[in-house]
């Protein structure tokens, strides 16, 4: 067992370790090491699975839905390093399959539908006015949207992995990653100059 | 800004843009945890998801009662639940089973359960529940045989 450093490196343990350290300690028999896991991972989980456009009730009930299947499935994440995105995929894919039962076209879905814009008191955000990237954001279409808060969510931003959940052909991933990247930057562009 | 941003500063951006637009609920981890705790791994079921939840106002207007509609499906088996206020300290659940098989309906919140029977046309009436997370665990019976089929459950939710 390691235990990830505070405050002696230059950054943070990010979320991926702190859920792989308290993943290998929960197999180990330490059941509080859940806790853990459960709170390094539900944002990342969140915003996964809200990008595709489900209701706060659903995404509660999809989100949850991935947790129990760590449970009755631990044998199936032996090494420890990939608990996190092995519950990001069996996320998507309940996110996905959720879409589907309700009978909605997934492009059709707004996934900022209930979130408020920003407020005018918002400060920057990551260097960028909020408003500004707001308003880039909301504009972008439905698909690219959704891949983007995917994206920026995931431990690594792969591109494999994204294919079947999105819908995309995985060849088309990459292109596809770089065309909604490059349009954001042209709407944030757009909008300052 | 001068420059355009790079691949990681914008998606770091979209992160703290999402992260404070639509932020996940704050009991959310509590709620995994409770629902976690409540898992018995060797149990072999299948999982309800829900697929729809709606709210409506019915009655006269100075008799207004809240009414919730939820519908959690697994397959082909679909199960439609309207939570009711029946009184200020009561809620009654009226549920619908399909396709209607027989089994019975149990409703679990924290430590307590209660068991309905479905009827034939798989209806079933919980009469007292109180507010919070609640599980619904469905046990289908095959008509035919009389054993049981299936277990079903509901993830935790909020009534």
């Amino acid at each position: 067992m390691h235990r990830h450093p505070v405050g002696d490196t230059a950054s943070e343990p990010s979320a991926w370790d702190i859920a792989a350290d308290a993943y290998a300690r929960w197999v180990a028999g330490e059941g509080r090491a859940l806790d853990d896991l459960v709170r390094a991972l539900t944002p990342a989980l969140w915003h996964t699975v809200r990008s595709y456009g489900l209701t706060e009730e659903a995404a509660q009930d999809t989100i949850q839905g991935a947790w129990l299947q760590l449970i009755r499935h631990r044998d199936s994440v032996r090494d420890p390093q990939a608990v996190g995105g092995w519950l990001i995929t069996t996320a998507r894919r309940l996110a996905w399959r959720a879409t589907r039962a309700r009978e909605i076209p997934v492009d059709e879905v707004a996934p900022d539908v209930a979130a408020p814009g920003p407020s005018p008191e918002d400060a920057a955000v990551a260097g960028l006015e909020a408003t500004v990237l707001w308003r880039a954001v909301s504009a972008l279409d439905a698909r690219c949207r959704r891949l983007i808060r995917v994206i920026a969510f995931a431990e690594r931003p792969g591109y494999a992995e994204l294919s079947a959940e999105t819908g995309m052909p995985i060849g088309s991933i990459g292109p596809t990653r770089r065309r909604c990247l490059d349009k954001l930057r042209t709407l944030i562009q757009g909008d300052i100059a | 800004m001068t420059t355009a941003p790079g691949d990681d500063a914008l998606l770091a951006a979209v992160r703290a843009g999402w992260e404070r637009w639509d932020p996940p609920p704050a009991d959310l981890s509590e709620t995994i945890l409770v629902a976690l705790a409540m898992e018995e791994v060797d149990d072999d079921y299948a999982l309800l998801t829900l697929v729809q939840r709606s709210h409506q106002l019915v009655g006269a207007r100075n008799d207004r009662t809240d009414r919730v509609l939820i519908e959690f499906r697994s397959g082909a088996l679909t199960v439609l639940v309207r939570v009711t206020q029946d009184d200020p300290d009561g809620l009654r659940l009226d549920g619908w089973v399909t396709p209607a098989g027989g089994g019975t309906v149990t409703i679990t919140q924290g430590d307590a359960t209660r068991t309905a029977t479905l009827d034939e046309q798989g209806r079933f009436t919980l009469p007292v529940a109180t507010h919070g997370l609640s599980r619904l665990v469905v046990a289908t019976t095959d008509a035919a045989s009389e054993a049981p089929a299936s277990e079903f459950r509901t993830t935790l939710f909020e009534i």
